[in-house]
């Protein structure tokens, strides 16, 4: 026997003991009169034989008035119809018997005595019917009735909060599905909207830089502040369309990114290049510490991957103080087939309470009140950007010490630590050393054309020739077989891929490289474009630097050395 | 499977058929709605036999409604629905249009009430014809595996289990469900022997 056995025998032993004192006075106790539950014994002929205090409190027929009579006589109509069939049943055939409540409406007329005399407040029943008695003998119907009324009224309660809580989510879908209709409709406004302030701003950019360019010494120093102004203020503003634009088509799920095997040295570069002026303007340095690294790849596109680390880098020498340093780290995160590319800056660092707030699209965190630019878009669409290349943004900071933002991007499958050379754009001075060439611009608008026209002012050595159609350039480049051409997407007629097509075809022209000249900058474009044979593309606004750059790349590969100085016009 | 001789067979169809159809009309009259009750077919397996087809067929949590009863003979009679099937039920019954996706108290109560009409009435019909009285405790609900309570109301290797299959239709909803009599081997013969003798002096 366990301890807990005999502890156990122990105190049956002593109940025992009180148990045989009490036993005879138990017998006579009216145990029936104190349940709380209501007790009625029926006789074989249907007779009430026992009944209850707390039936007769609940029905109002005491036991004197109810013994002796049938349950028919005693209620009538307000007795349950099944209740004296179940009775019958149980006396002639010895089966027991249930009646729930919700099933059986008032089998007893029972009403509630805590509400007061006189009530009519009905209660649910639980009744159950059992056989009492021998086969030969004396036969009885034992009913119990349980008062389930306080669980009937919960139940009833929570099945209404159920079903106002199914209603509720209900609508609660309805609204989130007209909201996700209404929100791709707005992105796809703000896409084409986004587009169409694209021409205007063209304009505005590509005149104010040619005044910039042109600015006569005898022009006022005001004047040229305010074009100064006009051509940061414009491109401040395509930068927001920009992004405005791209993140839009992430929410519409409209971006197609092409994965590739992408040199993280490159993206560096070309990030880094891109803002080495705003860095000179701000005297911050930038520094790139890849070490052994520097020749990893990753999984991602390259065009988004950069637009990321650029706004990392942006960021970073946006938010540092005047003179502070940058520096661009790369490192292979071995466990999880990662690199991580991060960007540290000296500056302000982010308030922690404001953190969780970072990638709050149009969330500045305070910096709306300051002088630096930005639209509140950056990181917002770098998150958005990331998810779709499985890549994981995140940051840490010390507020008054400076910031770390990173980005996790997979790593390139069999990754070998083959050092490939970064190509960096060729000087502006570089192109002088090709001699002179010509370049075919195809373009139905005379304001572009006349922006161009503009910018080859400054390249001596360039001659741009101008075709309004594609027939008429067609037509030009059998003529005077241009060394590079620039041609329009869009243009009526026949439009830039079909004006391709045809160039390919054609003996004399087959091995002009051919740029595309658009206004959608969107990657799928690009792609298509390229697909179709184009060597390259050029965005519009066409910018004096990146005119240069496709031109002095294109003339390089075209065996036009620079420094040979022997070039001429080709026969 | 136990073959029966075909008119014994036929016999206890009636029987059965009978006994069902009286639930049917209670279950009509307290609901105020048509209930149609049939017993297509049924069939005597070994206990062992079921608990085999069981642990195949009649997996996850049921619906039960067990009854125990004494007489001529002595067993337990179940009444099995699967979980959804039982909800699918009574809330037909109930037509309480309810959208808790769990069976609730008073929801087990009525089912309860459903489960011991169906079973009276069966037991009521082979007493009937057997001439015979059985008596009948009061009904328990479960939720459990079909063959764990089978296996637990009998410990006889021999026992046997009728096994009826019954149709629901309420509310233009067709429920599917089971009736057991788990039955020892002196039950399942003396159940034989009063189907024998029914058939003997069945008017033919």
């Amino acid at each position: 026997m366990t301890a807990i056995e005999s502890a156990d025998a122990d105190a049956s032993l002593a109940a025992v003991g009180i148990a045989e004192l009490a036993m005879a006075d138990i017998a006579d106790l009216p145990i029936m009169e104190h349940a709380d539950l209501g007790i009625a014994v029926i006789d074989r002929a249907g007779r009430v034989v026992r009944w209850n205090a707390w039936l007769a409190r609940r029905s109002g027929v005491s036991a004197a008035a109810a013994c002796g009579r049938t349950l028919e006589t005693l209620f009538g109509e307000r007795l349950g119809r099944r209740i004296s069939v179940a009775v019958r049943d149980c006396l002639d055939h010895r089966r027991a018997q249930i009646l729930s409540p919700t099933l059986n409406r008032m089998p007893f007329p029972l009403f509630a005595v805590e509400s007061g005399q006189g009530s009519r407040e009905p209660i649910e029943q639980n009744v159950s019917l059992k056989p009492l008695g021998t086969t030969a003998g004396d036969r009885f119907c034992l009913i119990q009735i349980a008062d389930v009324s306080a669980a009937a009224r919960r139940e009833r309660f929570l099945r209404r909060q159920a079903d106002e809580l199914a209603h509720t989510v209900e609508e609660l879908r309805l609204a989130r599905d007209a909201a996700d209709i209404a929100n791709v409709a707005k992105s796809e406004f703000l896409a084409s909207m986004s587009h169409e302030l694209r021409t205007p701003l063209n304009s505005i950019i590509g005149f104010s830089q040619l005044l910039q360019i042109d600015s006569d010494p005898g022009t006022g120093a005001d004047q040229a502040e305010f074009v100064g102004h006009i051509v940061a203020a414009g491109s401040h503003l395509l930068k927001l369309i920009d992004d405005i634009l791209d993140l839009a088509k992430v929410e519409a799920k409209r971006v197609r990114l092409s994965i590739e095997d992408v040199p993280v040295a490159q993206v560096v570069a070309d990030a880094v290049v891109g803002l080495r002026a705003l860095a000179g303007q701000r005297a911050i340095r930038v520094g790139f510490n890849a070490g052994d690294h520097v020749a990893l790849k990753v999984r991602a596109d390259a065009t988004r991957l950069t637009q990321i680390v650029s706004n990392f880098l942006s960021n970073a020498i946006k938010y540092n103080v005047e003179g502070g340093a940058v520096t661009v780290s790369v490192v292979p995160l071995a466990p999880r087939q990662r690199v991580r590319i991060m960007v540290a800056d000296t500056g302000r660092g982010i308030p922690l309470d404001r953190q969780s707030q970072l990638f709050q699209r149009f969330n500045r965190l305070g910096a709306e009140f300051t002088e630096i630019e930005g639209t509140g878009i950056g990181l917002a669409l770098s998150r958005q950007l990331a998810l779709l290349m499985d890549a994981v943004i995140g940051f840490d900071s010390i507020p008054g010490r400076g910031s770390r933002f990173w980005v996790d991007v997979p790593a390139a499958a069999g990754e070998s630590n083959r050092r490939s050379g970064i190509e960096l754009p060729p000087s502006t001075q570089a192109l002088a050393a090709f001699g002179r060439f010509t370049v075919l611009y195809i373009e139905d608008n005379l304001a572009n054309a006349r922006l161009l026209s503009g910018l080859f002012d400054h390249i001596p050595e360039g001659q741009l020739i101008h075709a309004r159609t594609g027939e008429e350039g067609l037509a030009l480049a059998r003529q005077a077989c241009p060394d590079v051409i620039l041609l329009d997407i869009h243009l009526p007629t026949i439009d830039g891929f079909e004006v391709l097509e045809r160039l390919q075809r054609d003996e004399t022209s087959r091995s002009i490289p051919v740029v595309a000249v658009t206004a959608l900058a969107m990657s799928a474009d690009i792609q298509r474009g390229l697909a179709a044979g184009f060597r390259t593309w050029l965005s519009k606004p066409i910018r004096l630097q990146g005119l240069l750059d496709i031109l002095g790349a294109l003339l390089t590969i075209n065996g036009r050395a620079g420094g040979s100085g022997a070039g001429g016009t080709p026969p | 499977m136990i073959a029966l001789d075909p008119i014994v067979q036929d016999a206890l169809t009636e029987i059965f058929n009978l006994g069902i159809g009286q639930a049917a009309s209670v279950l009509s009259s307290l609901i105020e709605e048509e209930v149609a009750l049939t017993v297509p077919e049924f069939e005597i397996v070994r206990k062992n036999e079921f608990l085999a087809l069981a642990k195949e067929q009649w997996q996850g949590l049921a619906s039960i409604v067990r009854q125990e009863f004494d007489g001529p003979f002595s067993g337990n009679a179940l009444l099995v629905f699967p979980a959804r099937e039982s909800l699918q039920l009574v809330r037909a019954l109930l037509s309480n249009g309810s959208t808790i996706d769990t069976i609730t108290e008073l929801e087990r109560d009525a089912l309860l009430e459903v489960g011991n009409i169906i079973l009276n009435a069966c037991l009521s019909s082979i007493a009937d014809c057997l001439g015979q009285e059985i008596v009948n405790a009061l009904p328990v609900y479960i939720e459990a595996e079909p063959a764990a309570i089978v296996a637990d109301c009998t410990e006889d290797p021999f026992g046997h289990v009728i096994l009826l299959r019954i149709q629901f239709s309420v509310q233009k909803e067709d429920v599917r469900g089971h009736i057991l009599f788990v039955l020892d081997m002196p039950a399942i013969d003396a159940f034989s022997q009063a189907a024998q003798r029914l058939i003997e002096n069945y008017p033919s």
